[in-house]
Order: C-alpha cells, then sequence, then structure tokens
C-alpha cells in the first residue's frame, strides 16, 4: 500500500500525457468516422509526418552553436509546421485516395488507406532515414526543467503536453460548437444527404475534417517527439491503432468521447506498466477495448447505433 | 445492418457517380462484355469457353508441374540461380496464403463479417502445434509431447474451431465496424500474449512458466507424417499443400453453393431481411466463423510444421492481415478464384521486386503501357513521349553547355535499360540528397497532373515533367532502396486498384438499387 501510494502521482502524469497523446490521435480517427464512416487507417501516418516536419524544423533551427531563437518559439515553430504539414498531407491523401471512392464498398476505402500508410511510411524511410531519429535528448528543454509539486517533480515536457492538448481541445470544441463551419460539420456528420441537400458544401467539409483531425496529429507528433526524444518512421502504426482503440472506447464519432477514451487508455497503460508488468502494457489497450465495447457497444459516449430499415 | 453510407445520392462535387438507376449499370453489363476486345478479351474469351471443372483441372496441372519445370536445369540457367530453393519457398507460401484468403473470404466475403482478428486463428493453431509437436511441455520424465500428426492436426483444428466460435459469439452483439474493432482487439492481445507470456504465475508451481518463450517463439518442431511418411523438403511440403489447397477450394465451393452458402450471402446483403425471411442468422454467423477458423488451423499447422518453428512476429501479426486482407480485396472479395490469384499476386509480385533490375522494367514498363492505356487518342502518348525525350535531351545539351562539370552520368548500374536512363538524365554529384527532394517533387508534380487533368494546355507539360523527375527519383534514390520501395509499390499497386477497380479483379461489382 505504502509503495502503491508513492508511485500514484507519478503514475497519474505518466497516464495523462500518454492520455493527452492518444486522445489528439484519436479525435482524427473520430472526426472522420462520423463523417464518412470510414476508418482511416492512415491517421497513424500523418502522425508521423507531423513527428518528422517537427524534427525538420527543430534540426534548422537548433543547430550545433545552439538554438538560432528562443526555445519557446523553436517549440512553437515546431508545432505549427507540423500541424499545417500534417494538414495538408492528409488533405492530399483525402482528395486523391478517398474522395474516389467514396461510393465504393465500404471495404475499399480501408485497403487504399493501408496502401496509403505503406506509402507514406516508405517514402519517410527512403527519403529521411530509415534510423529512429532524436529531437536531441535534453537538449531542446533541459532535464532539470521541473516542477515541485511537494514530493512529485513534473517535467517540463509534460506539462508542455497536457497544456498543449488542453488549448487544443478548447480551440476545437469551439471550432465545432460556435463557428459556421464547426456547424455546417456537425451537419453532415448527422446526415450528409440532408446536409448537402440544404447546400453545405459538403466536400469542403469534408477536406476540413481532414484536415483539423491532422492538425491534432501532427501536434501529437511533435509532442511526443518531445517528451519521448526518439521518433521513427514506424511510430505511427501502433499509434494510430491506439488512438483508434481510444476512439473506440470513448464511442466513435464523439469528440469528446474521443478524449476520454484516449485519458482512459493513457492511464490503463501507465497504471499497467507501473502496477503489473511492463510487458502487458500494449495487450491492456485492447482488453479494455473489448470489455468497454461488449459492455456498452457503441463506446463511452458514442451515441447507439441505431437500425434503419 | 443496414447501413446508410453506401446509399447515399451523390453530394455536390465533380465526382459524383452516376447513381441514378444503380440498375442500369445491370443494363449495361453485355456491352461491357462486348468491350473486351483486343488480345485480353480473346484471350478471356477463349478462357471462358472451358467448361469449369476443366478450367480448374487445367490451373491444378499447371501447379502440379509447376515444381517439375522451375527444378528443370534450362529453367535454372535462364534465370540464373543454382537451385529453386528459392522459388519453391515462395511456391509453399503461396499455397499457405492462398488457404487463409480462401477462409477469411468466408468470414468476409460471403457472411460479410470484418474479421480482423483472423490471424490469430493461424496462429493459435500454430503454438498449439508446438505444444503438441516438439520437446516444449515437459511434464515428469517426458521429454516433450509428439502427437502423430494424425491425431494432433484433428484436435487443433476441433480446438482453433471452437476458439473462433467464441469469438464468433462478439458478431451477434456487434456489428460492422465495431466487430472490426473487437476482432483486431483480439488479435492484438494474442500477439502481445504470444510475445510476453514468458513468466506466468500460476497457484500450483512455485516457478514461473514460460508459455510461448516470447519474441524467439517455439523451435525444432516435428516435421508432418502421415501415414507412415514423413514430410521433410519444401518440395514435399508443396504438395501436402498443394493437396490441402485443393481440398478446401472444393469444400468450400460445395459449401458456397449449398443452403449454407446462400445463407451467409443474404446475411452479408441484409442481415435484417435474412432474419426476417427465417434464416437462423446467429447460427450461420457462428458457422462462418467456425469454418474460418478452422481453415486458418489447418494453414497454420502445416506451416508452422514446414518451417519448423512459430515465431509471434512478424508472422501472427498484423501485418500478416494486412497481407491477407489485400490479397482478398485485389482478388475479389467472395470471389473463391480471384481470391487465390490476389494471393498469388501478393506473394509473387514482392519476390520480384526485390530484384532491382525487374523492379526497374516493371517500373517503366508499367508506367507507360499505363499512359498508353490512358491517353487516347495514341497521338497523345507519341506526342507525350517524344516531348519528355526532347524536353530532357535539351536540358541536358544545356547544362553540358554551361556547366558540363555538373552531370557525372549516373552510377552506371543497373541493367541497359537503367543505364539509358541514366545517361539521358542530368546527374549531379550528390545524387542523394538531390534525390530525396525529387522523390517528394515527383509525388506532388504527379498529384497536381492528376487535378489539372482535364486542361489539356497543363496536362501534358506536366505530365512530362512528372515523367522526367519520377525518372530521375527512380534511377537516384528508389532503385537504391529496393526494400522500401518495393511496398510503396504496393501501396501505390492497392490505392490505384481500388480506385479503378474496388471490387477487385475477379469480384462482382455491387448493384444496388436504391
Amino acid at each position: 500500500m505504502e509503495i502503491f501510494l508513492t508511485l500514484l502521482p507519478q503514475t497519474l502524469i505518466n497516464g495523462l500525457t500518454l492520455g493527452s497523446v492518444y486522445g489528439l490521435i484519436a479525435l482524427g480517427y473520430s472526426m472522420v468516422y462520423g463523417i464518412l464512416k470510414l476508418l482511416n487507417f492512415a491517421h497513424g501516418d500523418i502522425y508521423m509526418i507531423g513527428a518528422y516536419l517537427g524534427y525538420g524544423v527543430f534540426i534548422m533551427l537548433f543547430t550545433e552553436a545552439g538554438a538560432l531563437i528562443p526555445t519557446a518559439l523553436i517549440i512553437v515553430s515546431m508545432l505549427v509546421v507540423a500541424m499545417v504539414g500534417a494538414g495538408v498531407v492528409s488533405v492530399a491523401v483525402e482528395r486523391f485516395a478517398y474522395r474516389p471512392l467514396r461510393y465504393a464498398p465500404r471495404i475499399a476505402p480501408l485497403i487504399s488507406a493501408l496502401g496509403v500508410s505503406f506509402i507514406l511510411q516508405n517514402t519517410v524511410q527512403i527519403t529521411v532515414s530509415p534510423r529512429p531519429l532524436s529531437y536531441g535528448s535534453g537538449t531542446l528543454i533541459p532535464r532539470d526543467a521541473s516542477f515541485d509539486l511537494g514530493d512529485l517533480s513534473v517535467h517540463a515536457s509534460r506539462l508542455l503536453v497536457i497544456g498543449t492538448t488542453l488549448v487544443l481541445m478548447l480551440a476545437l470544441t469551439y471550432f465545432v460548437r460556435q463557428t459556421r463551419l464547426g456547424r455546417a460539420m456537425r451537419a453532415v456528420s448527422i446526415d450528409l444527404d440532408a446536409a448537402a441537400m440544404m447546400g453545405i458544401n459538403v466536400n469542403q467539409v469534408i477536406l476540413v475534417t481532414f484536415f483539423l483531425g491532422a492538425v491534432l496529429a501532427g501536434a501529437a507528433g511533435v509532442l511526443v517527439g518531445i517528451v519521448f526524444l526518439s521518433i521513427r518512421h514506424t511510430m505511427g502504426f501502433l499509434a494510430g491503432l491506439k488512438g483508434f482503440t481510444a476512439a473506440v472506447v470513448g464511442g466513435i464519432g464523439s469528440i469528446p468521447g474521443a478524449v476520454a477514451g484516449g485519458l482512459l487508455l493513457g492511464m490503463a497503460e501507465s497504471f499497467t506498466s507501473v502496477y503489473i508488468s511492463a510487458t502487458f502494457k500494449d495487450a491492456v489497450a485492447f482488453i479494455v477495448l473489448v470489455i468497454v465495447l461488449l459492455l456498452k457497444p457503441s463506446g463511452l459516449m458514442g451515441r447507439p447505433l441505431l437500425q434503419k430499415v | 445492418m443496414l447501413d446508410d453510407s453506401d446509399q447515399r445520392p451523390p453530394a455536390t462535387g465533380e465526382e459524383a457517380p452516376p447513381r441514378i438507376g444503380a440498375d442500369e449499370w445491370v443494363a449495361q453489363e453485355a456491352t461491357r462484355r462486348r468491350g473486351q476486345t483486343g488480345i485480353g478479351g480473346r484471350i478471356a474469351a477463349v478462357w471462358e469457353s472451358i467448361p469449369l471443372t476443366k478450367r480448374f483441372g487445367l490451373v491444378l496441372l499447371l501447379l502440379i508441374f509447376a515444381p517439375v519445370v522451375t527444378g528443370s536445369q534450362p529453367f535454372l540457367d535462364l534465370i540464373g540461380l543454382s537451385n529453386d530453393a528459392f522459388i519453391l519457398r515462395i511456391g509453399a507460401r503461396f499455397l499457405i496464403f492462398a488457404m487463409l484468403a480462401i477462409g477469411l473470404n468466408v468470414v468476409v466475403g460471403y457472411a460479410g463479417l470484418l474479421d480482423l482478428g483472423y490471424v490469430a486463428f493461424f496462429g493459435i493453431a500454430g503454438y498449439l502445434y508446438a505444444y503438441l509437436s516438439s520437446d516444449f511441455i515437459i511434464i515428469g520424465s517426458m521429454k516433450g509431447i509428439h502427437l502423430p500428426t494424425l491425431v494432433s492436426l484433428p484436435l487443433i483444428v476441433l480446438a482453433t474451431a471452437s476458439v473462433g466460435r467464441l469469438l464468433g459469439l462478439v458478431s451477434l452483439r456487434l456489428s460492422g465496424d465495431y466487430l472490426a474493432i473487437v476482432t483486431l482487439g483480439f488479435g492484438q492481445v494474442f500477439v502481445q500474449l504470444a510475445l510476453t507470456a514468458t513468466r506466468v504465475r500460476v497457484p500450483w508451481r512455485t516457478r514461473p512458466i514460460d508459455l510461448t518463450r516470447g519474441p524467439n517463439g517455439i523451435n525444432r518442431l516435428d516435421e508432418v507424417s502421415l501415414f507412415g511418411f514423413t514430410f521433410e523438403t519444401t518440395l514435399q511440403y508443396y504438395y501436402l499443400f498443394l493437396a490441402l489447397l485443393v481440398l478446401i477450394f472444393v469444400a468450400v465451393r460445395h459449401l458456397n453453393y449449398s443452403r449454407i452458402g446462400r445463407a451467409w450471402h443474404s446475411i452479408r446483403d441484409d442481415e435484417l431481411a435474412a432474419e426476417a425471411m427465417g434464416t437462423p442468422t446467429n447460427r450461420m454467423k457462428l458457422l462462418a466463423f467456425t469454418v474460418g477458423a478452422a481453415i486458418a488451423a489447418v494453414a497454420g499447422v502445416v506451416d508452422a510444421a514446414w518451417q519448423g518453428n512459430v515465431v509471434p512476429v512478424p508472422r501472427y501479426s498484423v501485418l500478416t492481415l494486412i497481407n491477407l486482407y489485400a490479397m482478398v480485396v485485389l482478388g475479389g472479395i467472395g470471389s473463391l478464384s480471384g481470391v487465390v490469384i490476389g494471393a498469388f499476386i501478393f506473394t509473387v509480385l514482392p519476390e520480384l521486386l526485390r530484384s532491382i533490375t525487374l523492379a526497374g522494367f516493371l517500373f517503366y514498363g508499367a508506367g507507360l503501357i499505363g499512359l498508353l492505356a490512358l491517353l487516347r487518342p495514341l497521338r497523345r502518348f507519341a506526342v507525350l513521349l517524344a516531348a519528355t525525350v526532347a524536353g530532357g535531351l535539351v536540358v541536358k545539351g544545356l547544362v553540358l553547355l554551361i556547366a558540363p562539370g555538373l552531370d557525372i552520368g549516373g552510377s552506371g548500374s543497373g541493367s541497359f535499360l537503367n543505364r539509358l536512363v541514366q545517361s539521358w538524365l542530368v546527374i549531379p554529384e550528390s545524387a542523394k540528397s538531390i534525390g530525396n527532394v525529387v522523390v517528394v517533387l515527383a509525388v506532388l508534380t504527379l498529384l497536381t497532373t492528376i487535378l489539372v487533368r482535364h486542361r489539356e494546355r497543363l496536362f501534358l507539360p506536366l505530365l512530362a515533367l512528372s515523367l522526367y523527375l519520377s525518372a530521375f527519383a527512380w534511377e537516384t534514390r528508389l532503385a537504391l532502396e529496393p526494400a522500401a520501395t518495393r511496398i510503396v509499390i504496393v501501396g501505390t499497386t492497392l490505392v490505384v486498384l481500388m480506385i479503378v477497380r474496388p471490387q477487385g479483379l475477379l469480384g462482382k461489382a455491387e448493384v444496388r438499387v436504391t
């Protein structure tokens, strides 16, 4: 019990960090699914692209001579470039690989997405490097940059992840709830046909959805690079799988659900690796998934699936 | 489940297909068939005039005599290998994947249940075979269990099929994408357990037990032995696999044309309607899962025996699953011969692409043939080709005039085709880093070209430019990274094929009358 309590705060912080990242990835899956009923399996690789774009900015601005501009600015520009870049790639993927298949059988875009995933991963492997790249361990944010809260010491990078996630999610909520385009998005996700008949430019809304999802994933890629320091071209696969799991656990199609699912998964993983065994941490995500889906098939916050006749 | 996503009227947009009257499609069936003229159409016509059983017989004969041909000296001299072990391994792998694809086709193609945990059955059977046919399990003084295959195979198939039935229970509660996700989770849990269940504590023993030997897997499995005959060489296994494949193929074909097959189809097409008509949907779904798992179990057992080991990653991982789905979808989901052809293409194509000379021929060849097919009238193709070649020569001439030192003329490696292209291109000294940029540029130009395809004035010049850039990217970067390049090619093939023919090669297009 003693050990349990002393490890608890750190475990919570770790879970929160992981959960934020999963939540960010899950949002992209969830939004796209909500509108197109498409499982965008290439989303994990968009996140990987974000991480690599962030890396590109990092090595450009953080040369051997030291940082060219203040660290905070470097981080911001890494985030911005990664988010916009990932968004553009994702929009291109939608335009060329998914849009021609919008009326094809359900499995066709799925396979197309797998093809896109192959292309993205291996193009990065060819053009950048097949080896893991490092975000310069401890150079961007010094190792000792941590905040002490009582016994607990929280590293600045983790606060950065949690903070950035919070800001992005608030921005997304504002966008979806308050703006014209956000309203159009909600309308399209409820009924695409009716929305089209009401004069909503459905293609534009879909592009925006892909863009926003990728923006969040791109940010997640950079954040993961900053916290865990190492990125590689295959990182999108497992992260995508877990982000997707998080989206489903939370109720796919629901934005708060994606965040909740991400946090639940992050916590489950963090608690498992601390209190049970680190070897089970990758399996636990899927065990949580199976349990949640069997108990509540539409996920934690999903709308129940209705059969229409 | 009645999913409305397939039945939407066209949204506003240029690519909204002619949805009005999906039965117009049916009406066009005859015209489409007549459209199959030319050499390909004539071959197809001859092929279809042969009775079905004879067609199968022909393919079977081909498969039976294939090892005889590949093992013969003239053939080996032709391809420059000293023996045909490599080819035989590909052949055997193709047969294994064909069995798996047929099994997956039962679940996904016939019953329409999106099962993403299918590979786990393959893996479970492999591990069960490892337990029953190696030195792995030690009880008392007995060192390992070594059951004869005739005993272990039915046992394992039964056990795996039961697991399949259990997973099938989930499908009674969840449908569509949710089922896909839970089954994916099941597959993941299996792989993770296989990787990590090396120190499991049990109450009746003080020391933890190693259940799977982790990532290394279990090795030194017994060979398959049937009726006193022990299979040892890959050639013998090839024929064993072939026999099993034929058995499974025929059985599934009969199943498909029986009452059960019809029940599966009706569930796939409309579950509610099927249930209303009195189809025992729950029982049929469970049966689909059971049959699929049983077929995977057969493949898993013989595969494990042939390889002599079981290794969780990558053999039983999602990668194999993706491969399988690509095969099934490429061949045409629901079409039995289609999925076998898909398995053939997907085991042979990546191996062919391993040889970079061949990949080069394929790259340029497929590119040119594709353009030839797309650019009508032929004049446009000729103009494009001439313009590209001339443009390249002009660039080359300018570079030679202004900065003769810039062009070092490529590595001079590869076939005559590669050398020809290399001498046509301007290849500077630091080709590697420039090549990286050009790879991305080539993709961008190609995509832009697709976007402006209706504007002739922009289209042809851009296409010529993208051809030049692609050739440059290939010679400087892609040809040097065969391992990654072949996966890029496979990925591109998947995307293009799905766009051109979403129902796969032999699949029937969905006809939906809304």
